[in-house]
């Protein structure tokens, strides 16, 4: 034990006494964070900054429906709206449009819905319990929140209807009586919430933190002093290679620790991010995420040649692995390369996991997904690290 | 006296090459064993052997009376090492340095005392990368010695040091030799093994060609005086062929010619007989007694330093 006590304190006093190194543990991720939170904190659903696409698909036109529309039509045509709205007859076409991204939902008035309104509401002077109520459908993306939270927009509206109508027609009408359903299943949403671009990030940015970190201290550590002969002198004495390892992974935890703390305090008390970190699941993703992405560094470590290789290795995984994880936004739809690096890439299940067990983000991919592909990521990177990697340099 | 090291038949290859081609010998204890040999000689891959960085393809090891095919943590907790090149961490300083190897073995002498030791109380405090390279050396001695180990590799230990950190170097050995200690040196230094060692195996090519005391290994020669001096530019191969026929053991190293002589006084007069009759000044003349490198130049037609 003695030797890996020794170890973590000499990595210890050689961090402290490299000023750069310790602005990149530290201080880069506040500030990556705050740069992100102010450039893209805005999406967060007021109504200045909000614009969204929707396309309306009457398919009843009768007399109701077309106060429905009015409904829409006007909120759209005042200044500043968030509201863009097209309207097509072709509810296979709206569809192709929101799957491309020309829009980001749909609202479908259903064939019948003015007779079922007017009979609805008959129904109630009657006094029957039993009615049928009016459909519409809000038709919406799964995992893109634009389209999350244009549904939720378009929610409202509809309730703001039952208002109107009354106005229009002298009709009453129990909001309840108007039905709409959300095509493609819908996790709850959070309080109401509104996309929240900083509950998004903060996650996010502990992982980047953890890969940057991390993942370079332990590729380097293990393969510059190698490279330099400092191992070889070690190996003179009666030190084991797991001694020396051991050391370095206790280090690696200890920062990768104090990392976590000063981003998680940076973006609750400055940025008032809303997570709850410190519970089971949340740990369980943040240490886990660590480990996979330490057997990750092993991998490098143990592929490359020479430190230098395992240098350049680190750089040509670092980029994809980061913006292709899901970390600072979310990946979806991209071309077949590109989506098949963010389907292989662990950080876009992990960050995916972290967020859902955080409760700010529903998760794209399953839970189970997630747990499953990182881990295979972790043994294939423990197996092949301990078997491949090289304690001495070939002379 | 107990042998602290035994050899037989150590091998080993590096592909077709063979850097220690079947080499046995013994080191006994507390004695100074030199492996002197040119550069690519086999003596730095048969003292990593020993130091256990690298495995023998064949052969077999007895090291402190422990017998095995290479060498183990037991036997590392009882050895010190000098390596050709000690490469540390640059930001740590000596005192650090000291510390995190002390928590390697099982049993330590005092830092402080070991600081002192090597002359490094004044930089204890400073960092590696601040050292001069006989700090530096010294450093990697005090290492070394921290275990207060019962054998000492050294593996050229003063080469690229200065004339005084060399100095340095060697009191501090003959301080290690007085405490009995088994030092284990390889160098290509001639008068370093000669000032040092108790026993000298000369290699080269991979196998030992001559062992002895040193004074064993110049009486060898049975010669017991050297005329050298600078070839006269004027001079060619016929001059230099009857030089021959008049002294059998004539050399040319570099611009300087070697006379191996018997007996000093009439070889010399011989000499400057035929020196004037030539016409050949006799510049940069010197008398001197064989050492080493004769004996290796002797063995081998090429000096230690080629």
């Amino acid at each position: 034990m003695k030797p890996v006590i020794s170890f973590f304190g000499v990595f210890m006093s050689r961090l402290f006494r490299d000023k750069f190194a310790l602005f990149w543990l530290l201080v880069f991720p506040m500030f990556l964070l705050g740069i992100l939170i102010l450039i893209f904190g805005n999406v967060t659903g007021g109504p200045d900054s909000f614009e969204t696409q929707v396309v309306l698909v009457d398919n009843d036109g009768g007399e109701i429906a077309e106060i429905l529309v009015n409904v829409l039509e006007t909120i759209s045509g005042n200044e500043n709206s968030w509201l863009i709205l097209s309207q097509t007859s072709d509810l296979e076409e709206a569809k192709k449009g929101l799957f491309a991204g020309d829009f980001q939902a749909i609202f479908r008035i259903a064939d019948s819905f003015s007779q079922d309104v007017m009979a609805n509401v008959g129904g109630q002077f009657m006094g029957q319990e039993e009615v049928i109520p009016g459909r519409v459908e809000i038709l919406w993306r799964e995992g893109v929140q634009m389209s999350n939270i244009t549904a939720t927009a378009l929610e409202q509206v509809v309730e703001s209807f039952a208002g109107e109508l009354y106005l229009e027609t002298g009709l009453m009408l129990p909001t309840d009586r108007v039905e709409f359903n959300r095509e493609m299943a819908q996790p709850d949403p959070e309080e109401g919430t509104q996309f929240n671009y900083v509950n998004y990030i903060v996650p996010g940015i502990i992982l980047m933190a953890f890969l940057s970190t991390g993942l370079d201290e332990l590729v380097t550590n293990m393969t510059s002093p190698r490279d330099k002969g400092i191992l070889r002198r070690y190996f003179a004495t009666p030190l084991k290679s797991s001694h020396y390892i051991g050391g370095l992974l206790l280090y690696i935890m200890v920062i990768a620790l104090v990392q976590l703390v000063i981003i998680y305090l940076f973006g609750t008390r400055v940025f008032s991010a809303r997570i709850e970190l410190w519970s089971p699941l949340p740990m369980f993703f943040v240490v886990f995420s660590l480990l996979v992405l330490l057997a990750v560094g092993l991998l490098i470590a143990a592929v490359a040649k020479n430190a230098d290789s395992a240098g350049r290795l680190s750089n040509i995984v670092f980029y994809p692995m980061m913006f292709l994880g899901g970390l600072y936004f979310p990946i979806e739809g991209m071309p077949g390369p590109i989506q098949l690096i963010s389907d292989i890439n662990p950080i876009t299940y992990l960050s995916n996991g972290l967020r859902e067990s955080l409760g700010v983000f529903s998760s794209p991919t399953s839970m189970e997904m997630n747990i499953i592909v990182p881990l295979i990521w972790l043994i294939a990177g423990v197996f092949i690290g301990v078997k491949r990697f090289k304690w001495y340099v070939a002379k | 006296m107990e042998n602290a090291i035994l050899v037989e038949d150590l091998q080993k290859y590096y592909g077709p090459v063979k850097a220690v081609d079947g080499v046995s010998f013994k080191v006994l204890q507390g004695e100074v064993f030199t492996l002197l040999g040119p550069n690519g000689a086999g003596k730095t891959t048969i003292i990593e052997i020993l130091e256990g960085l690298k495995e023998p393809d064949k052969g077999k090891l007895t090291v402190l009376g422990i017998k095995s095919n290479k060498i183990t943590p037991a036997m590392k907790d009882r050895m010190g090492v000098v390596l050709q090149d000690t490469r540390l961490m640059e930001r740590l300083t000596v005192e650090e340095t000291f510390k995190l190897f002390a928590s390697f073995f099982s049993q330590t002498l005092p830092i402080n005392q070991m600081i002192n030791k090597v002359a490094l109380e004044e930089k204890a405090k400073a960092r590696v990368e601040n050292l001069s390279g006989g700090q530096r050396q010294r450093l990697a001695i005090g290492l070394a010695l921290l275990n207060n180990p019962d054998i000492i590799f050294m593996d050229e230990p003063t080469t690229g040091l200065d004339p005084q950190a060399r100095r340095n170097i060697w009191d501090l050995i003959e301080e290690l030799k007085e405490e009995k200690k088994t030092i284990f040196l390889t160098t290509h230094y001639m008068e370093e093994a000669e000032k040092l060692s108790d026993y000298i195996y000369i290699m080269d090519h991979g196998q030992i060609i001559a062992q002895g005391t040193p004074a064993e290994l110049v009486e060898g020669l049975d010669q017991d005086n050297v005329i050298e001096f600078s070839l006269d530019s004027s001079m060619g191969t016929k001059d230099l062929e009857e030089l021959e026929e008049i002294f059998p053991e004539c050399f040319l190293q570099d611009d300087r010619v070697n006379i191996y002589v018997k007996e000093m006084a009439s070889s010399f007069s011989r000499l400057l007989a035929w020196a004037e009759e030539k016409g050949f000044s006799l510049e940069n003349l010197m008398f001197r007694r064989p050492n080493l490198e004769d004996v290796f130049l002797d063995l081998t037609g090429k000096g230690l330093r080629d």
